[in-house]
């Protein structure tokens, strides 16, 4: 359900717009150090209209409960991170809290611990996952060349357009909840639960999402919960809007990866072993852990053939803020790791970086990935389309010329171009979560209006127009005609973690069957036709190759000579996602997101572990001026279905970005071939 | 904090006479700086302002043949808006960098002088340019080289209690110019730092050459650049060599860090190796 | 302090510190819905408005500032014809801003189309950089911008000023 115009303010959907009468406004006072035991809390005098909650005055369960872990609403007794929300203060003038919030002073007993990836005790562990195939350290001994390599990706901000927050306010019995927030029926479960009130006595209305980077999926429930406990408190419109710091240094980031990895080749540069070690730093909080490390063992071997292959992936806890997923949960993280080791294998078999992953792509049949593949990954078309478009190889081949003949080797070449693949699938979706209950239901009335329902919706209004285009061209009726509505009510399945964004096309997929269905019946069947379609697919029972989008990316920069620094000349994108459905959007999207994740590779660093008031203001994203040409071009392949597209810049264009540098800079960061 | 009074004078004479009753009032310009660091505005005393922001004495630019003459409140956008702002040499190039589009509508020239603590990422320029400041307070009005306003350890020293209301800017033209941010730490970290060269060559020749650091130190050693002058391009190794790492040398001397005088050496050198590639 | 200031073209008064930030001002005391009050610190630019015919950012303006100015907000631009004109160039374009950035960048268009304006120096997309935000493709948003301009400006337009 689309937050609806109450008079509110609420038509854009931004939180910052919510303005009702008798409206309170919510601050978060935070534990100013930790981990560590509570020692005290004092808090000003307060005025009438005003509060402060702690943990004490949840009256349901204190804590939001996700498979293996739970994070406290407000922490109580013990903080497990400096910035942990140990209180809140509610009252009718936003600068009266946000004063009384400065005011109140919360002292800890901080103990810090160590957070390191590169070396954890079991204690630290939040998940787990493992994967095997083939003896690997044999295979290791037998192989002609092992490359050994470790490759770190760093804390990454979201930065959404808007700071996180959430309202909450009573309509009648109903408590109304507006949350930015891609899994509103975790918003209601938690609420209910934190209540103690039942489901369907909680309303969740979307607020304006905008690309939200998977990073949008547990916490906006945490906000709710503090909303709605104010509004539950004080019987009154409650709103909690986080300011642009506090969303930057609490708000989930993208968890920090050390992939370490053994790759042996034989004598002709064929994978034979792949020994990888991927850790997470995962906060103090992971309740996207278990999903994180179940991605990264099921993605770490890419499209990459070998027959013995080993995953160890570990979600790490640490006394730091939670973090957690950035487009695609670890899938980006699994593909730089793997696309830099790629190139790092290459240069160790004296193979062009193409010539290399070319040789290695699987064919039909592998096992690979832990299924037997049925289509051999779509890299060929991609690959020749992105040498076409960015002149790849007489560059490289330029470049290394360069490398080799430089007069002086103490100075770099100072140019380079990488390139990286990157696939994003449908069965990739995360371990937890209820993708059998994703359903859609379409129901075309007496008047030839056709209404969608489904659990989740496309976070762009242009997306949603391309829903009902879609569904009216199946049936053959005016795009006005067409409602989609998010199914929201208590009775509609939980999408669970396929809110995550590549669960969009599987509802897409539902919506045109339940079209489909309906088109077939439409003359032959009195009005009203109602079809619904349930996804059947569970788990993983083919591979994620199969069916997946593919994408090669070209990054082509140069060193500036006085201060060192890369200078990005230009961005190449080459996709192959099976039928675009609406081609501009698209190319769009995949322009915005590559923009964005080369800004990720410049000057976009935040160390959790010095993390302060300053770390907002040293934090550079790339402007729209400071943005290289990009290149965007989709294969048409005749492929029918549509692909998902929203990971797949983040995980190749860094890797590009990375392996270009390593020609620019000649250095391979942290590689040993043996 | 509290604001007890806030003055709008008409004239810059009205504005001197409210300094002389307020000496420790703050001179508002374009007021960006004054409003995104809150350190700026005591907390725990009485604050008067004085809006010189929107003097027309201060608006004007003039030009002769020897120089341009800006007046303190010009702003960063209208400098750049100039004809011919590569005239401006570094000055355009550090102005171009300071914040955004809409920063530097507010900002002006005079705010980037006249900063207590630290000299901002255009002083560097300026010092480059050795442009002259023009200062009043209730006694008077005199002009100044920029470096009057570098006070020991080569700190800032900008005179209390005045008021900056013209800087003049010599028309040198320059044959190569390059302004940068030195290292990492971005504005407005306390060391973020601007690097700022200069040369004029006149046929294969180094004519001129000037290079500055600004920060939370001034760093220019006219007695160095003084050395390569006459030198023909290009030049050898030795000379960058030694030139880079003396440079550098002066930085460490003013307690400038270890690794931001490193990368000066680095900046320095690779400047002096290809200073045709910094051409304007 | 008392305030006077000509708000999208109405005289309009209010009572204020001498250093609340304009932006604040507009949103709470005249319902400038449009104006963010995000950072407040003038790096995302989300609170840009016009002041005497140019884009600033409203959170680095004090109240005090604000008094015999010209502002315009988004809420004044889209009466105007430039406001179709850029609304027209961004469909053209098929680029649909997020709520958060779209006055801010609409704004910052409408200035370059102003005749009044000199921001000569600051051309179109360092102008449209004063505004941060990554709900859209960099390139498609210059393009849109560009298409508006050169409907309103023919040739007079160029990048390299
Ligand atoms: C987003 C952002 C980015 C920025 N980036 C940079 C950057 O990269 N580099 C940089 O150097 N700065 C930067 N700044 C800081 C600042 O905007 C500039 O240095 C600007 O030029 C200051 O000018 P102003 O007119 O706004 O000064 P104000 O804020 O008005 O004043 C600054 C100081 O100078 C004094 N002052 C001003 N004018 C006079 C005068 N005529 N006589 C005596 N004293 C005077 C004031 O009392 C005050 O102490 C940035 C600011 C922002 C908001």
């Amino acid at each position: 359900m689309k937050a609806r115009s109450r008079g509110f303010g609420l038509e854009d959907g931004r939180l910052s717009s919510f303005r009702p009468p008798d409206l309170v406004y919510v601050a978060t006072v935070r534990a100013p150090s930790g981990p560590g035991a509570i020692q005290s809390i004092h808090s000003p005098h307060l005025p009438r209209d005003y509060r402060f909650i702690t943990a004490e005055d949840i009256p349901g369960q204190a804590a939001m409960e996700f498979p293996g872990d739970k994070v406290p609403i407000l922490a109580k007794g013990r903080v497990d991170y400096p910035g942990q929300p140990v209180g809140l203060i509610a009252g009718p003038d936003r600068g009266r809290v946000d004063e009384a919030v400065r005011l109140t002073k919360v002292l800890v007993d901080a103990a810090p611990e160590d957070g390191g990836l590169d070396c954890f005790g079991s204690g630290r562990l939040k998940a787990r996952a493992q994967r095997s195939t083939g003896d690997v350290d044999r295979a290791l001994a037998e192989a002609a060349t092992v490359v050994k390599a470790s490759y770190r990706l760093g804390a990454v901000d979201h930065y959404y357009p808007e700071p996180q927050g959430a309202a909450a306010y009573y309509d009648y019995d109903r408590l109304v909840i507006l949350s930015s927030t891609q899994w509103p029926s975790q918003v209601r479960r938690a609420i209910a639960s934190a209540l103690a009130v039942d489901q369907s006595a909680v309303t969740v209305l979307s607020g304006f999402l905008g690309p939200h980077l998977d990073g949008k999926l547990w916490y906006p429930s945490l906000l709710a919960c503090h909303a709605a406990l104010v509004a539950f408190i004080l019987g009154k419109p409650a709103m909690l809007q986080l300011s642009r710091d506090e969303d930057f240094l609490y708000t989930p980031k993208r968890a920090p990866l050390l992939a370490s990895y053994r790759a042996g080749m034989d004598e002709d540069g064929r994978l034979c072993a792949l020994d990888a070690s991927l850790a997470v730093n995962i906060g103090a909080h992971g309740p996207l852990a278990a999903a994180i490390v179940d991605t990264l063992a099921a993605s770490f071997t890419g499209p990459y053939s070998c027959p013995a292959v080993r995953a160890d992936v570990w979600a790490v806890a640490s006394d730091r803020p939670p973090m957690g997923a950035w487009a695609g949960l670890g899938l980006s993280s699994a593909t730089y790791g793997l696309e830099r080791l790629a190139d790092a294998c290459s240069r160790a078999s004296g193979a062009d970086p193409l010539a290399f992953r070319l040789l290695n792509v699987s064919q039909k049949g592998d096992t690979t990935s832990g299924v037997a593949l049925k289509q051999v990954p779509r890299l060929k078309g991609v690959s020749e389309r992105l040498l076409e478009l960015s002149d790849y190889r007489r560059k490289r081949s330029a470049y290394e010329l360069i490398r080799k003949r430089r007069p002086d080797p103490s100075l770099p070449p100072g140019f380079g171009v990488g390139l990286a693949f990157a696939y994003q699938s449908n069965d990739l979706l995360p371990a937890f979560g209820n993708l059998k209950a994703l359903a859609v239901e379409a129901e075309l009335d007496k008047d030839g209006f056709l209404t969608i329902r489904a659990p989740i919706l496309p976070t762009d209004s242009s997306a949603l127009g391309v829903w009902r285009n879609e569904a009216a061209a199946i049936i053959g009726i005016d795009p006005k005609a067409v409602r989609v509505e998010r199914d929201a009510g208590a009775d509609s399945p939980d999408a669970g973690p396929a809110a995550f964004s590549n669960a969009m096309n599987t509802v897409a997929r539902l919506v045109g069957d339940a079209c489909s269905d309906i088109r077939d019946r439409r003359f032959r069947e009195a009005l009203p036709l109602v079809a619904r379609k349930v996804n059947r697919k569970s788990g993983r029972k083919s591979s994620p190759l199969d069916g997946a989008s593919w994408a090669g990316a070209v990054v082509e920069l140069t060193l500036d000579p006085l201060d060192g620094r890369p200078r990005v000349k230009g961005v190449w994108l080459s996709l192959d996602a099976g039928r675009v459905l609406s081609p501009v959007k698209a190319r769009l999207s995949l322009e915005r997101d590559a923009a964005r994740a080369l800004s990720t590779c410049l000057g976009e660093r935040f160390d959790p572990d010095h993390a302060g008031p300053a770390s907002i203001r040293a934090y550079r994203i790339s402007r729209l001026d400071d943005t290289p040409p990009i290149v965007v071009d989709f294969l048409d392949t005749g492929d029918a279905r549509p692909g998902g597209l929203g990971e797949l810049a983040f995980s190749c264009v860094p890797a590009a970005f990375a392996n270009a540098l390593s020609q620019a800079s000649d250095s391979a960061d942290s590689e040993e071939t043996a | 904090m509290t604001i007890d009074d806030v003055a709008r004078p008409a004239t810059v004479q009205e504005a001197v006479a409210s300094l002389k009753r307020r000496p420790d009032a703050i001179l508002w310009a374009g007021g960006t700086l004054l409003m995104s660091d809150p350190s700026c505005i005591p907390a725990d005393r009485l604050v008067s302002i004085v809006d010189i922001g929107r003097l027309p004495e201060l608006a004007g630019i003039h030009r002769t043949e020897r120089y341009v003459e800006v007046g303190a409140a010009v702003t960063l956008a209208s400098l750049l808006a100039l004809p011919k702002p590569a005239l401006l040499g570094p000055l355009a190039m550090a102005a171009a960098a300071v914040g955004t589009a809409s920063v530097r509508n507010l900002a002006t020239l005079g705010g980037t002088i006249a900063c207590r603590n630290r000299f901002m990422s255009c002083f560097a320029a300026l010092s480059c340019m050795d442009a002259a400041v023009e200062l009043r307070d209730p006694r008077g009005v005199r002009w100044h080289g920029i470096h009057k306003l570098v006070g020991p350890g080569n700190r800032p020293a900008f005179p209390e209690a005045s008021m900056l209301t013209r800087v003049r800017l010599p028309h040198l033209s320059w044959d190569a110019v390059v302004v940068r941010a030195l290292g990492d730490p971005p504005y407005p970290h306390p060391d973020a730092s601007t690097f700022a060269a200069c040369a004029r060559i006149e046929q294969g020749v180094l004519a001129d050459l000037r290079v500055a650091v600004s920060g939370r130190i001034l760093v220019r050693d006219r007695s160095l650049e003084m050395t390569l002058a006459g030198r023909r391009l290009p030049l050898s190794r030795r000379e960058i060599g030694s030139f880079s790492s003396d440079m550098a040398a002066s930085a460490l001397a003013l307690s400038i860090p270890p690794d931001i005088s490193s990368r000066l050496e680095a900046y320095v050198s690779a400047f002096l190796d290809h200073p045709e590639e910094y051409a304007l | 302090m008392n305030v006077t200031f000509i708000l999208n073209g109405e005289d309009v008064a209010c009572t204020a510190g001498a250093l609340d930030r304009l932006s604040e001002l507009l949103r709470d005391t005249f319902g400038m819905a449009s104006v963010n009050t995000d950072c407040g610190s003038g790096r995302c630019g989300t609170c840009l408005v016009l002041m005497d015919g140019r884009p600033v950012n409203s959170c680095l303006v004090p109240a005090f500032r604000a008094r015999d100015c010209e502002i315009i907000t988004y809420e004044g631009f889209s009466r105007t014809d430039d406001y179709g004109r850029v609304q027209a160039a961004f469909d053209r374009h098929g680029v649909d801003l997020c709520p958060f950035c779209r006055p801010a960048r609409y704004l910052a268009i409408g200035s370059a189309m102003d005749a009044r304006s000199d921001s000569r120096g600051a051309d179109l997309p360092s102008v449209l950089s004063s505004v941060l935000c990554t709900c859209s493709s960099p390139a498609a948003v210059l393009a849109a911008a560009m298409d508006a301009l050169a409907g309103r400006q023919g040739p007079r337009y160029s990048r390299d000023h």
